[in-house]
């Protein structure tokens, strides 16, 4: 399995080594001295008089970007799982969506932008027929196999120093990206493993926000009067586990209050920041009930916050740290390890924790670069308060791993990126290959291979040597 | 989690914007020079001056067209359709000599690319690295991007994905290059000195030009065609120039071609807008302008103002 997967990301990146080939490759043209450019390309190679003219006013539909992408996605390989899951190739994901974004600076000092994407599932999409309410996330609409989101949607209003924003945005705090012990705002929720832009896999969420400027330092404070939670996977997703009890949605009638602030600047060739808020944990914890009658609870858990972040620039070389510190976070436990009892008794208990993500980005060439980072947590005095034959699930220090490369060719219309990431302690992993070729402003197609692996004892054991393969054909305007 | 890669498709992008205004911002220049005083050192020395001239309190609207070209009646074409980036920029001079530079660019179009922002801070003093920033929706942040410096050990970084780099558009550091005129000729019907720049032993290892010829109009002084040779020696690229304006009494090119002769790939820039002398507030070149569109958009619609 291990040599297909390898096989298929190998194929991409040859694929993307011929482009290059071919490129490198391409026989000289001779240009003799008498040669000139042609002034007649479509008016838009050479300069024309068109290139002076006043640029028209923006009309009403400039305000707009959208984009249509059909989606195939399909798991190739048969096999069980190192929990002993048989799987054979089927289509997961094939499925229509429409992305529509918009932004309007409608008078001095104000602004409103929004995006909201629609799918349509596809028959032979795992979620064709098979949406659940209890599934969906705030402002998402289903009906049949039409489902609607709104992801963004605030209100801007600048002051010499300040900007005040109200409505349903995007949070991020960190250095590392993808892999931060501080971007715990506005999480990434992966609920069908299909998400097709990355900036619409975020759970946003509604905030008044204050932003405060002057030359050197930028300050910003967030209030969320109804932090949400990542849903849980969908029913037959390639993340679902059927699980016999009913799952318990959090107390909606407790009140709930986000907050937080940081302060950044700049000195040389560094960017700083420290930050302190208060937040509700992001997945929630689950408390399993010790015998097949009771039901799975979902414990909110809200805790502080203190962190720092820095980069600094050595050339072509970014390093990158974030630092935390969590008071109050919930560890999750093993209550009744040893039993015959299939669902072992999860539990959690309230710890402090401590936590880093070192990283680096390191531009090859033009054409190449690397990123790479480590993120490492521990709770400190962990086995503190356990129960008689209670355990925490996580060792003394864990944590991800992530490794990206990426090459781009024929000023970047051919891009190939390699995406790996795991855990530290190696119970799972996934490495990647993508390879999206640009004809024009408007379409593109990316093919892609994924390979994932988990040990029996991890969460993401369905997931064992699974190998996907998909094909993602786009146009927008 | 199947497409975490995508956050970083903008940001391959971003690694080959690096010090992009510097391109959109420059332009050539004419000036009274005696026929005794001209020398390769002089002519070029003064073209510095006054690109820098003209980069000051700059607002410059500019179009990147990008293709595969070939060999069509006669004339350089393109055989695909090219790639074409909008781009506005905005950027002042200042520090010892006015040499340094701030400057922010914000894509117009493509609609994939729109909003996407880079500030970045050009600094004059040899070994002290430029300082670049990116917004990305996609990342949610403003971003620092190491680049290196063009003075430094670092490839020059393409421009916007483009066939120009840093290294095309650099101006200055004369004193790094040995200065040759080979003579005089004839390009694009105008009479031009060919001026030949050798780099000594220490530019040699930053640079991907073993040799470049400078074909600089002699009564505008505006570089009409460079050829760029590689070691071996081979023509490895070649830039033409047309369309020269003048423009506040600076004669400045309005088009340049970039052509790549080992991938026959070209590059096209536009600078379709170049208004000098506008008064541009010293915060709106800050990262402020990156994240917070009302009030770049109110920024630019005062600038925008001052054009008319």
């Amino acid at each position: 399995m291990l040599s297909a997967v390898l096989t298929l990301l190998l194929g991409l990146f040859c694929a993307s080594g011929y482009a290059n080939q071919t490129q490198a490759k391409a026989p000289a043209i001779t240009l003799s001295d008498e040669l000139s450019i042609d002034d007649g390309v479509g008016n838009t190679l050479s300069f024309d008089d068109q290139a002076l003219a006043p640029v028209k006013p923006d009309s009403f539909l400039d305000k707009f970007i959208f984009k249509l992408s059909q989606q195939i996605y399909a798991q190739i390989n048969p096999h069980a799982t190192a929990s002993g899951v048989e799987k054979q190739p089927v289509i997961e994901d094939n499925r229509l969506n429409f992305l529509l974004k918009y932004q309007n600076s409608f008078a001095p000092t104000w602004n409103i932008q929004g995006s909201a994407q629609t799918k349509i599932y596809w028959p032979t999409d795992y979620d064709y027929e098979n949406g659940r309410s209890s599934q969906s996330i705030e402002l998402e609409q289903r009906v049949e196999n039409i489902e609607s989101r709104l992801n963004e949607l605030f209100i801007s209003k600048s002051f010499t120093n300040h900007t005040l924003k109200l409505g349903r945005q995007t949070i991020v705090w960190g250095e590392a990206e993808g892999n931060s012990v501080l971007d715990n705002i506005n999480t990434l929720e992966y609920r069908d493993l299909s998400i097709i832009e990355m900036e619409d896999a975020r759970l946003n969420q509604w905030f008044i926000t204050w932003d405060y400027f002057n030359e050197a330092i930028r300050a910003s404070t967030f209030v969320n009067l109804n932090p949400q939670f990542n849903p849980l996977p969908r029913i037959s997703s390639p993340a679902y586990t059927p699980i016999p009890f009913n799952i318990t949605d959090p107390d909606k009638d407790n009140y709930k209050l986000e907050v937080g602030s940081r302060i950044q600047w700049s000195v040389a060739h560094s960017d700083v920041a420290l930050m302190a808020a208060y937040l509700y944990e992001n997945p929630l914890h689950y408390v399993t009930p010790t015998s097949m009658t009771g039901d799975i609870m979902a414990k909110e858990n809200g805790y502080w916050l203190l962190g720092a972040s820095a980069n600094r620039a050595i050339g072509k070389l970014l390093l990158k740290l974030d630092l935390a510190y969590s008071q109050g976070l919930l560890a999750d436990t093993l209550t009744v390890p040893l039993t015959s009892f299939p669902y072992q008794g999860s539990s959690s208990i309230s710890k402090n924790q401590v936590a880093a993500t070192f990283g680096f980005d390191y531009t090859l060439s033009n054409e190449q670069s690397i990123t790479a980072s480590v993120q490492a947590k521990a709770f400190l005095d962990r086995t503190a308060g356990l129960a008689i034959g209670e355990s925490t699930v996580n060792g003394d220090v864990f944590g991800t791993w992530l490794i990206r490369y990426s090459h781009s060719f024929n000023n970047g219309n051919l891009l190939f990126i390699s995406y790996n990431r795991g855990s530290l302690n190696a119970d799972q992993a996934l490495t990647s290959a993508m390879l999206s070729y640009t004809f024009n402003d408007h379409w593109s197609v990316m093919g892609s291979v994924i390979g994932t692996f988990a040990t029996k004892d991890s969460n993401a054991a369905l997931l064992d040597k699974d190998v996907r393969v998909g094909l993602t054909i786009s146009y927008s305007h | 989690m199947l497409k975490p890669v995508l956050i970083f498709k903008g940001v391959r992008m971003l690694n080959i914007l690096i010090l992009s205004v510097l391109l959109l911002l420059v332009s050539t220049a004419s000036f009274a020079v005696s026929e005794t005083a001209v020398n390769g050192r002089e002519i070029l020395e003064k073209m510095a001056d006054y690109q820098r001239s003209i980069t000051d309190s700059a607002f410059v609207k500019s179009r990147l067209s990008s293709c595969q070209y070939g060999i069509k009646a006669n004339k350089i074409t393109c055989v695909e359709d090219p790639r074409v980036k909008l781009l506005e920029a905005v950027g002042i001079n200042y520090g010892k000599g006015n040499k340094d530079t701030k400057d922010v660019t914000i894509v117009v179009s493509p609609a994939a690319e729109k909003g996407v922002g880079m500030l970045n801070y050009t600094y004059d003093e040899p070994g002290k690295d430029n300082e670049t920033w990116l917004y990305l929706s996609a990342l949610g942040k403003v971003k620092r991007i190491a680049s290196g410096n063009s003075e430094d050990d670092s490839e020059p970084a393409s421009l916007f994905g483009s066939e120009f780099t840093t290294e095309d558009t650099d101006t200055g550091k004369l004193d790094d290059y040995t200065i040759n005129v080979l003579g005089e000729a004839t390009e694009a019907g105008r009479p031009v000195w060919k001026i030949e720049t050798l780099p000594n032993a220490e530019r040699a290892r930053k640079t991907r030009y073993a040799r470049t010829v400078l074909y600089v109009d002699k009564e505008r002084f505006v570089s009409l065609r460079a050829e760029m040779y590689d070691k071996q020696p081979k023509e490895i690229k070649r830039l033409l120039t047309s369309k020269v304006d003048e423009i506040k009494g600076v004669w400045t090119a309005r088009s340049q071609t970039m052509m790549n002769l080992v991938t026959n790939r070209l590059s096209n820039m536009v600078r379709t807008e170049i208004n000098t002398d506008v008064s541009i507030p010293e915060d709106f070149l800050t990262q402020r302008t990156l994240t917070d569109v009302a009030f770049r958009e109110t920024t630019l619609e005062k600038l925008r103002s001052q054009l008319k």
